[in-house]
């Protein structure tokens, strides 16, 4: 899969699973658009890029504010003309609580359902109108396994985001398809990102970790990697015929 | 490439999505066993790959017959060291509406589709076990999702096929061996070409061309490869969005 002459956007690409992506992309010859708020991991991603000679450009964006989406998107247009590639990966439940549904504050609620449903509209907004004029493209946004199975850890918000990205990609993939524009996603089961390894070794306990892996034919968690090589195989050309449709990555644990 | 140093067996390889899918694979690194009932054409389709510079032997192979597997495995074993891959791509259709359908029609299209997959399944299984990693991909169809105006036998194979999928995915992942289901939606192969205009034409238009047999074969050219082997129990649609919405 060469990703020579291409270019894509990935929104939370300065470290775990966008940054993987980011990387994996710049490897195969994709230009690549860095984003997101946390600017010092950003610059360590761009040296490591940089360092293979992949070609990327580096921009703060807040991914729930259309001001810093549009200049994202005008940025890369400047730059190469085209956006061949975007990839929703901005998202997370991170700070915000798992706590009973009576007790959702508003706020909560807003905070997470912004950071992964709106986000996920906005940039798709914004890449749209280039990529009709283009006659193609491919938008992958993030599911996730917890909106298969269920959140043991996660809010209820955070779930019903990710389960409404499906429906959001499903729905824009009958919209966009008659201009050769490809919207799927990925449902990743639990990935040891730096972030995640923290919640699964903290947050249980030896003997729940091993009743969870019990449950997963593969029999371990995903590798960042894992859902890497599935990312791209969706924004290949080997996966033209593909839309509409969330890609379970998990191990074995769950799918329609 | 793709599926450098692997080798792989597809059943029902002699046409349609089996010989495309022998050729990607061979194109993205694979050496190919080609299994058929017809053996002039795989023998064809053999020779292509061979002229690519990838190994391949040509096996007459009626999946319904558990004799016949074991022998085709026999010979297979003879000339390849292993088997990585196992798609299990044979299949026929008998249409016919169902208060019409012939128990004659429904245990044909059943013995070939559903218990092919099931004895391939059964005997990839068997040489997978102790390499300690395998592929099987299962040719199960949007038919099998939403049903199949006119075609229950059919469906009901493809539906079966994923109940299968699922199971073998569930036993066989301990031994690192992922078993997955492609769902393609309509593709122009010999099996489609007489259809009526009115069975081909989608409800619903998403992508607007029909499908190409390659469009399944890098679907399962991915599922095939290492880059998947955290991908088990799935079925994968190809369909260029049509069916999404039907259930």
């Amino acid at each position: 899969m060469s990703f020579a002459g291409k270019s894509a956007i990935v929104t939370g690409s300065a470290k775990g699973l966008g940054r993987s992506f980011a990387m994996a992309l710049a490897r195969k010859g994709c230009t690549v658009m860095i984003t997101d708020i946390d600017e010092e991991a950003m610059s360590k991603t761009v040296s490591d890029i940089k360092s293979f000679g992949g070609l990327c450009l580096v921009r703060r964006v807040d991914a729930t504010k259309w001001p810093d989406i549009e200049g994202m998107v005008q940025e890369m247009i400047n730059f190469c003309g085209r956006i061949d590639i975007l990839i929703n990966n901005a998202g997370g439940s991170i700070g915000v609580p798992k706590v009973p549904i009576e007790e959702i504050t508003e706020a909560d609620w807003d905070k997470t359902v912004n950071l992964n449903l709106k986000s996920t509209f906005l940039c798709t907004k914004a890449v749209v109108p280039y990529m009709k004029k283009q006659k193609s493209g491919k938008i992958l946004s993030l599911s996730s396994i917890t909106a298969r199975t269920g959140g043991e850890l996660t809010p209820v918000q955070y779930v019903c985001s990710k389960g409404a990205i499906s429906t959001f990609t499903r729905q824009v993939a009958l919209e966009l398809g008659s201009f050769g524009i490809n919207v799927n996603a990925i449902g990743p089961g639990i990935t040891l990102t730096e972030r995640l390894q923290g919640m699964w070794t903290q947050r249980k306990t030896e003997e729940e970790r091993n009743t969870y892996l019990k449950k997963i034919p593969l029999g371990r968690l995903a590798t960042v990697e894992d859902i890497t090589n599935a990312a791209l195989f969706l924004c290949s050309s080997d996966a033209d015929y593909i839309t509409g449709q969330t890609l379970d990555v998990n191990g074995g644990m769950f799918s329609v | 490439m793709q599926l450098s140093n692997k080798v792989g067996l597809v059943t029902g390889g002699a046409s349609g999505l089996g010989k495309a899918i022998c050729l990607v694979f061979a194109a993205k690194g694979a050496d190919i066993i080609v299994t058929d009932v017809d053996l002039v054409n795989a023998e064809q389709v053999a020779a292509a790959i061979r002229a690519m510079g990838r190994q391949s032997l040509a096996v007459k192979m009626d999946v319904s017959r558990r004799q016949d597997i074991e022998d085709a495995v026999a010979k297979a074993l003879g000339s390849f060291p292993r088997i990585d891959i196992w798609v299990n791509n044979a299949g026929i259709s008998s249409r016919a509406m169902v208060d019409e359908m012939s128990e004659e029609q429904w245990d044909k299209v059943l013995a070939i589709n559903l218990k092919g997959t099931f004895l391939g399944t059964q005997a990839a299984a068997k040489i997978m076990i102790p390499q300690g990693s395998g592929r099987i991909i299962n040719m199960s169809s949007r038919a099998g999702k939403g049903g199949s105006f006119g075609n229950a036998s059919y469906a009901s194979s493809k539906a079966g096929i994923i109940g299968l999928t699922k199971s073998a995915a569930r036993e066989l992942g301990k031994f690192n061996i992922t078993v997955n289901a492609l769902q393609p939606g309509f593709i122009e192969t010999p099996l489609t070409t007489n259809l009526s205009n009115a069975i081909k034409t989608p409800e619903q238009i998403v992508l607007p061309r029909a499908g190409k047999p390659e469009d399944v074969a890098y679907a399962a050219a991915f599922l095939a490869s290492d880059e998947a082997s955290w991908i088990t129990g799935i079925g994968l649609e190809v369909t260029g969005g049509t069916g999404m919405f039907a259930g």
